[in-house]
């Protein structure tokens, strides 16, 4: 199996292996500049059949009135037939839980065959025999499972069920048998942060990596999710503690060097720095990620975002296109304000403040909110004790 | 020579990548990056596939270059396919 990107050439140059990151890094920049929708994201639903009140979107898996709502698996195919054209490459499948749509492989199956980077992610607890046959047949780029503990106890704790623990480690063991690109994430909050040590064991056991990426920074709960993040993620206190900078859209890179990065993690990383390296991209602030310039989110509702974790700008690809909504959106995303307390704040280098995350935490992109300056101010005075 | 079937060349922001599809994923999980000229020497193996004489006619058609230098770069071109193992057999 080839796992690293490779450059062809034909006219002279001396064959080179470039790593995924890098090619896609230079892709990301090009696009933002010239407002190309690389990277998009296809929520397909917001419900989920775990409970874990961490959670910044999840609705209530049984809830009929939500998946009636939801786009249709057609409606779904024809978006992505669309993004294709005006130059999508990389595309996540995300939820809520994504497998929980009993249509889900009348989505995946054209998608696969359309000429993307898939990504899936999931909570792996739906993965059976007949899922894993599928994705063995026809694998995603990768699917990225996040636990959410060690052990079933945690697993009870946080996601109010215990017995998603045994059925998440069986569907990673059916990924990883049947030969599908496998990475594990982590989320942590106040009822799974001891784990945090067995989780990166269980990793090691399972797909063979320590390393974990991990979520600590959590957000509030967008598009009306009926969860209570606020309430389980840890204080600034603790946070700085782990000298905790996450940019808005992700948290640490994941894999070893010349692995492909998710493209979760590409919206955010990359863009920032390659504005940090004077490269081709630089957002204006308030916006320094590629959100709404060349990526962009398809909410379970059909609404397009610049982010996940906005609520608006919003367009309307079912109603008006995917290509007038991108266009739409590009041109909304350059108009959103930063806050003006940010802009001369001494704790700014330090601070994970972004629009996306100041809209999700107060409802405003200029409002800004005690939980993020309290932390900024806690790593700023950590690094300075740290130097002296 | 033909590549093998289930990959797809894509131009996205100038630059060429080819994409594997649905069962290909299996094989070959990864991006391809071609230059210009390569992406010549792609769409046509691909397509109808082609002699070494006839990629080399297109190149010299295509480009302002000697027929040493086409040559060259074609077979490393070549070269690359086949240890990708691309090539249909």
């Amino acid at each position: 199996m080839t796992n690293s990107t490779q450059s062809m050439n034909g006219n002279g140059d001396a064959e080179r292996q470039f790593r995924w990151f890098d090619t896609t890094n230079h892709m990301l920049a090009l696009a933002s500049q010239r407002r190309v929708p690389l990277i998009g994201t296809l929520e397909l639903t917001a419900r989920c059949n775990l409970s874990c009140q961490m959670c910044y979107v999840r609705r209530e898996g049984a809830d009929p009135s939500i998946a009636a709502h939801e786009v249709s698996a057609t409606a779904w195919v024809d978006i992505a037939r669309q993004a294709l054209r005006e130059g999508s490459l990389f595309l996540l499948l995300s939820g809520g839980e994504p497998l929980l749509r009993r249509d889900f492989f009348e989505i995946y199956d054209p998608l696969s065959r359309m000429g993307f980077f898939l990504t899936l992610f999931t909570n792996a607890t739906l993965l059976g025999d007949r899922e894993v046959a599928v994705f063995a047949q026809r694998p995603p780029s990768k699917v990225v499972v996040t636990l959410y503990g060690a052990t079933a106890e945690t697993y009870g704790r946080v996601c109010g069920d215990p017995s998603a623990f045994s059925r998440a480690v069986a569907g990673v063991r059916r990924l990883v048998a049947a030969g599908v690109r496998t990475e594990l994430r982590a989320t942590l909050n106040r009822d799974n942060v001891g784990d945090q040590a067995a989780l990166e064991d269980l990793s090691e056991e399972l797909v063979g990596v320590r390393k974990m990426e991990t979520s600590v920074l959590l957000t509030p709960a967008v598009r009306g999710a009926c969860t209570q993040p606020r309430e389980r993620r840890l204080s600034p206190e603790e946070l700085a503690a782990r000298r905790v900078t996450e940019t808005a859209c992700d948290s640490i890179l994941a894999g070893e060097a010349g692995e492909p990065v998710s493209v979760r993690s590409l919206s955010g990383s990359i863009a920032r720095e390659v504005a940090a390296q004077g490269g081709p991209f630089a957002a204006p602030p308030p916006m320094f990620c590629a959100g709404g310039r060349g990526s962009f989110w398809i909410a379970w509702d059909g609404r397009m975002l610049p982010c996940a974790l906005m609520d608006q700008p919003f367009t309307l690809p079912l109603r008006d296109g995917f290509a007038p909504s991108w266009r739409q959106l590009t041109g909304a995303t350059d108009h959103i304000p930063g806050a003006a307390e940010c802009r001369a704040c001494a704790h700014r280098p330090y601070c994970s403040v972004c629009p996306g995350r100041l809209q999700a935490e107060t409802g405003s992109f200029t409002t800004t909110t005690p939980y993020l300056c309290e932390l900024a101010q806690r790593i700023h005075t950590a690094a300075d004790a740290g130097q002296g | 020579m033909k590549i093998k079937d289930g990959f797809i060349l894509r131009q996205i922001v100038d630059v060429w990548v080819v994409v594997p599809l649905g069962e290909r994923v299996v094989d070959f999980n990864g991006m391809l990056k071609v230059s210009d000229s390569g992406a010549l020497l792609w769409g046509k193996l691909a397509s109808t596939g082609a002699t070494r004489e006839e990629l080399l006619a297109d190149l010299l058609a295509a480009y302002e270059v000697d027929p040493e230098t086409a040559t060259r770069d074609m077979d490393e071109f070549l070269t690359s396919l086949q240890q990708a193992e691309l090539l249909a057999s």
